[in-house]
């Protein structure tokens, strides 16, 4: 008779399989977590082309080219339709507006190195500056034409950039 | 006796899992939000440099430049060495049409084996692609230009330099030849 009477004990939730399922998931994050990549901000409008390229990533003064427009450093500079810009760009061979601008942080880089002193000892003239290493992030979109991408490069090499990195997905 | 047990039963505790599971909740948004699913590479390439005392032709006698012209239907492959004839230089070229819609990359990579091995210490590209190849395409060429797979490991280098010029298609007879600024003069760089 007593033993009918027993209070049951309250039902609890079984959270071990829920922290079995989290470390399992914590641990692949942690795993496939890469800290360099963190920084870099692929554009959502941007269908970058595949590749076996075995470079791995690493920053730029990032230049996307999508079909609708140039951003530099995700300011939009230069308008596209259909992934071209308009004519007279293409005849002029440059776009005045983008080497504006890369000028603009070419000269910026430039200013910050000889604040550094690198360029203001005779000694050290003969090393290499920051300006030497910037490169550009180039993000093109896969269906872009090479004369469009092209005139973005030339437009960059007249600001002053001379090297470029290609952004892919690797297969 | 029973009373006894009871009560050593009811002092062991279960294991409170909850400050983990907290922990684990503010982790996991965090690092999904952080993580890439998509790996990003790059291909280095860079734009010919006006450089009063260099040009793009090598200085040492056992290197060659290929100069890589991707049409939409035809990739010609030429060569500029200073140590070659025009005659030398013009056996080296070859041409790689399309194969159906797609290019035979099998076939370039395996002329550019040979000149690779003739020439071991080359290894700069000049693309000079028609205005409407498409970017895709190009990347696709880049890729057996610049190394082959031997396995998942293993690659051979062919030529990983690459630099992007225009092409210009040369001037008709009768006309003035005109003097193209990028092959004026050129530096070479990898990066």
């Amino acid at each position: 008779m007593k033993g009918i009477f027993r209070k049951k004990k309250a039902p609890g939730l079984m959270l071990t399989p829920l922290l079995d399922m989290f470390t399992i998931i914590l641990i692949f994050l942690i795993v496939s977590f890469n800290a360099e990549d963190y920084d870099f901000k692929l554009d959502d409008k941007v269908k970058l082309p595949e590749s076996t390229a075995r470079s791995q990533f690493k920053p730029g003064i990032n230049v996307s080219i999508r079909s609708d427009g140039v951003t530099v450093e995700q300011e939009p500079i230069l308008k596209l339709t259909g992934g071209r810009a308009e004519e007279q760009y293409y005849l002029a061979g440059e776009s005045p507006e983008v080497v504006t601008l890369l000028t603009k942080y070419f000269d910026d880089l430039k200013d910050a190195d000889e604040e550094d002193g690198a360029l203001t000892d005779d000694s050290l003239a003969s090393q290499p500056s920051a300006t030497d290493d910037v490169v550009l992030t180039i993000q093109a979109d896969s269906s872009l034409d090479y004369e469009t991408l092209y005139l973005i490069l030339r437009s960059a090499a007249k600001a002053g950039f001379f090297k470029y990195r290609l952004a892919v997905l690797r297969d | 006796m029973f009373k006894s047990y009871r009560r050593t039963m009811a002092e062991v505790e279960e294991l409170n899992l909850i400050p983990i599971m907290n922990l684990f909740i503010v982790l996991i948004p965090f690092l999904l939000a952080a993580a890439a699913f998509y790996q990003v590479g790059i291909i280095p390439v860079s734009t010919p440099q006006s450089t009063p005392n260099q040009t793009d032709v090598p200085k040492t006698p056992v290197t060659v430049t290929l100069n890589m012209v991707v049409g939409l239907d035809l990739i010609e492959v030429s060569v500029s060495s200073t140590s070659l004839s025009s005659e030398e230089r013009a056996a080296l070229s070859f041409d790689i049409p399309k194969k159906g819609e797609s290019w035979d990359l099998d076939k370039l990579q395996s002329q550019l084996q040979e000149l690779k091995t003739d020439y071991p210490k080359s290894n700069t590209v000049m693309m000079l692609p028609k205005p409407k190849v498409d970017y895709a395409r190009l990347v696709k060429i880049l890729d057996a230009v610049r190394e082959k797979k031997i396995d998942e490991e293993h690659f051979e280098p062919l030529f990983p330099v690459t630099v992007f010029s225009q092409f210009v298609p040369p001037p008709l007879e009768g006309e003035d030849e005109e003097v193209v600024e990028d092959e004026d003069v050129m530096n070479l760089e990898d990066d």
